[in-house]
């Protein structure tokens, strides 16, 4: 008996000698990884792995619905993290798929660091090319123009972002307040007099927010110079266009105007939480308006207060000018150019872009579907959803303008050099430390120093 | 005679190898004790250090690592371009002007919490009762995540019904100061000093407890008062803890990054966020440079910039060390 239980216990030799074979193997494993995997039988290892980094949307429900429909690929999902983003495709490991938004997919297919997708879109049985609206050729770029050529990915949602939500609690008692109905045609003289009129009566802390709270500030100028027929970046994408430019000059000028009387969200009068979501559904609503999109309807949809007491606008346009309400965002998916698992790759993306999960969107309102045939499951059950879709339905016919970002401009955040100048050199500016002319110069400056850089690498 | 010859020589010959064995078994089991270190130093210390004064010296963007071709036109990967991005940053204002703020903030922050730590260790050491209590109260602070305190600090200075405003306006002054916008360094200050208060009070503690008793006795018995024996006893033996605070709270100010970050008014952007210019920092211009600009090459050259000037005066610090810092002997003055 002692004789069979001694052979059970582990001796200080044994288990030294079993530890050193247990680190040794996962030593080579970690070492020799894949040609390991080669080396032992198929049936053992036949599961691919496909790493995808998104922001939490992709959730885990969705991860076990499509592993348990592919029980031979497994879905690794990593948190975005931008220090953790940058460091992978700095060192060329980039993750299979990542979400990403429209204006930075240009740098990535410029560099060829994106799959081209055309083979799968028309072998697909979920999405079908023709069912896409404008918004997805966003994930497209031809070597010269956004919006031409093979296709690099597709929205998972969009929304015609200059469309304005107002908190309607901050009208009460504004006296000569109007606000346009959902199809009416209103100017950004407009709404600058209703904000103003807003500030004096209620003074609310934050009366507009104006690009996620200027982060996006170069997308909504370029959005702006839109309606006017022009463009923040020449066809080479090699300067920026500001001091040169009256039109430029006139949309900066305008939105200045708003961090000059403190109505903004910017640097100068900062929200705590960033942005003016939490501030809509807060219990008092500490933000009047909001220059959003759609998809900010979906923000409100489940506080029953806050959609009881906000209303969609439509998107303003310049006095004279053309009606345009493109989208800034466009949050998508892509695929990386240095995938060793593209078939897996577009498996995953197929299924979250055409299957469960974007129809699972469509219904909560979160954003307009990206394909036409998702459109009747938008929400439209209470008042506040109902007038969503008749400024929705409005907006569309002019929301496929696609706004060329410039390739140059390098960075993995939301925030470009350009959007970065501007909230570096907006305080100065407001406070008269220094002049607007030397604002707008500063802004140019260091965005052609940083389009020049991204232009020869 | 030849057989006991031989004998003698294999003695002889045997003894070194045997010695030789044993200090080459020595050298064996001290590289391999130090082999973790080494290793980790030289890939994560040594490695990236050289690889950063490299990317100083490329057009590296965190892309462009291969080279490409588009449109028949083939780019380079990332390459070398000298010294370009070193003569950049000389001439940038926000640069120096980076580099002045962390100067200031070093220059508030290090001395203001000696005397904090210094005064809470002496409070700790004046035999209050609950030692132990206090202690943890205090030390507190420095175990809570760095996130988890700047978001607290926020709530604390908001300048809508902060607690601190509401403190200030029961006291008479203005309720709605805006310490996040209007005052950026001041909080930051507040903030740095009131965090590192508990490590540095222990350690404060930890040499006043060190100090033999002794020489306080014959103080009193020589008519010392409190303030006297502190001034003479306390102080000048603290000296060497002194030193290791004012070298630690160089480090820490100098590797600072995310207290500004977290502090900004406005956290939306992330990395990209804005910071007011009161607490941009030299980390946050370089980290901007790299994340947000896409220049590495800029924001690597401007950390390489800094190296000189923190060699520099961690060595005034060093050689300053000598007239001030008690060692024992009568360098003591």
């Amino acid at each position: 008996m002692s004789g069979a239980l001694e052979d059970t216990r582990f001796s200080r030799r044994s288990f030294l000698g079993r530890g050193a074979v247990g680190v040794g193997a996962a030593a080579a494993g970690s070492l020799f990884g894949p040609e390991l995997a080669r080396a032992v039988p198929r049936r053992r290892l036949s599961t691919t792995a496909v790493t995808v980094m998104d922001n939490g949307e992709f959730t885990d429900a969705y991860i076990k619905d499509f592993e348990s429909k592919n029980p031979n690929i497994s879905i690794n999902r990593i948190q975005f993290d931008p220090a953790k983003f940058q460091a992978l495709m700095a060192a060329g490991t980039p993750p299979d798929l990542w979400r990403t938004q429209a204006a930075l997919v240009p740098q990535w297919a410029k560099r060829g660091q994106l799959l081209p997708l055309d083979k799968y879109f028309a072998q697909s049985d979920l999405i079908h090319v023709g069912d896409l609206l404008p918004a997805s050729n966003y994930y497209r770029w031809d070597g010269k123009h956004i919006g031409k050529g093979p296709r690099y990915g597709m929205v998972k949602d969009w929304s015609p972002d200059e469309t304005v939500f107002i908190n309607l609690d901050y009208l009460k008692g504004v006296k000569g307040a109007e606000i346009p109905g959902p199809t009416d045609k209103w100017t950004y003289d407009d709404l600058w007099t209703l904000a103003s009129k807003i500030k004096k009566a209620k003074k609310p802390h934050w009366t507009l927010d104006v690009a996620n709270a200027y982060t996006w500030i170069d997308r909504q100028i370029m959005a702006m110079l839109a309606a006017k027929g022009k463009t923040l970046y020449p066809s080479d994408f090699s300067h920026i266009n500001i001091t040169n430019s009256p039109e430029a000059i006139k949309v900066i000028s305008y939105l200045f105007k708003y961090a000059q009387a403190k109505m903004d969200l910017g640097p100068e009068n900062p929200n705590p939480d960033g942005w003016s979501g939490p501030g809509f559904v807060a219990p008092k609503g500490t933000v009047a308006m909001t220059q959003y999109g759609y998809w900010f309807g979906g923000d409100l949809i489940g506080n029953a207060a806050a959609t009881k007491r906000s209303r969609m606008l439509p998107a303003p346009i310049w006095d004279g000018g053309k009606k345009v309400d493109p989208t800034i965002t466009a949050t998508g998916f892509v695929i990386s150019g240095q995938t060793k698992n593209a078939d897996a790759a577009w498996a995953v993306f197929e299924y979250y872009m055409g299957g469960f999960p974007a129809r699972d969107r469509a219904g909560q309102g979160w954003g307009v579907p990206a394909q036409r045939s998702l459109f009747d499951r938008l929400p439209s059950t209470n008042p506040f959803q109902k007038n969503n879709n008749k400024v929705l339905l409005h907006e569309l016919p002019v929301s496929n303008v696609i706004l060329q970002f410039n390739p140059n401009l390098v960075g993995l955040g939301d925030t470009t050099a350009v959007a970065a100048a501007y909230l570096k050199y907006l305080p100065d500016a407001v406070k008269g430390k220094q002049s607007f002319k030397s604002f707008l110069k500063n802004i140019q400056n260091d965005s052609n120093r940083a389009i020049q850089q991204g232009a020869n690498g | 005679m030849a057989t006991e010859a031989n004998a003698r020589s294999a003695v002889v010959t045997r003894k070194p190898r045997r010695r030789a064995s044993f200090r080459r078994r020595e050298t064996l089991a001290f590289y391999g004790f130090v082999s973790p270190w080494l290793l980790g130093f030289i890939f994560l210390g040594l490695l990236p250090i050289i690889a950063g004064f490299l990317i100083s010296l490329s057009n590296f963007n965190g892309l462009n690592l291969r080279g490409y071709t588009v449109g028949g036109v083939h780019y380079r990967g990332a390459h070398y371009i000298g010294f370009g991005k070193y003569v950049r940053a000389i001439h940038d204002p926000y640069f120096w002007h980076s580099l002045e703020t962390t100067g200031k903030i070093a220059l508030i922050v290090i001395p203001l919490g000696i005397v904090v730590q210094i005064a809470l260790a002496l409070l700790l050491n004046s035999g209050v009762k609950m030692l132990g209590f206090w202690r943890t109260m205090f030390f507190l602070p420095f175990v809570i995540p760095v996130v988890a305190k700047a978001f607290m600090w926020k709530a604390i200075t908001d300048q809508d019904g902060g607690l601190l405003n509401r403190i200030i306006g029961f006291a008479g002054g203005s309720r709605h100061i805006d310490w996040l916008n209007g005052h950026p360094t001041s909080l930051l200050i507040m903030f740095l000093v009131w965090g590192g208060a508990g490590l540095g009070m222990l350690i404060f503690l930890a040499g006043m407890k060190s100090i033999p008793e002794e020489l306080y006795e014959a103080a009193r018995i020589d008519g010392a008062g409190r303030i006297r024996s502190f001034r003479s006893i306390t102080l000048p033996l603290l000296t060497p803890v002194l030193m290791f605070q004012v070298v630690t709270g160089m480090i820490v100010v100098s590797s600072m990054f995310q207290e500004p970050l977290l502090l900004s008014p406005n956290m939306q952007a992330g990395l990209g966020t804005y910071v007011p210019t009161g607490t941009h920092v030299f980390n946050i211009e370089a980290l901007q440079q790299i994340m947000v600009t896409g220049d590495w090459g800029y924001g690597a050259a401007e950390i390489w910039l800094f190296v000189p000037i923190l060699l520099l005066i961690t060595a005034i610090i060093f050689f300053s060390g000598k007239l001030w810092v008690y060692s024992g002997s009568e360098q003591y003055k």
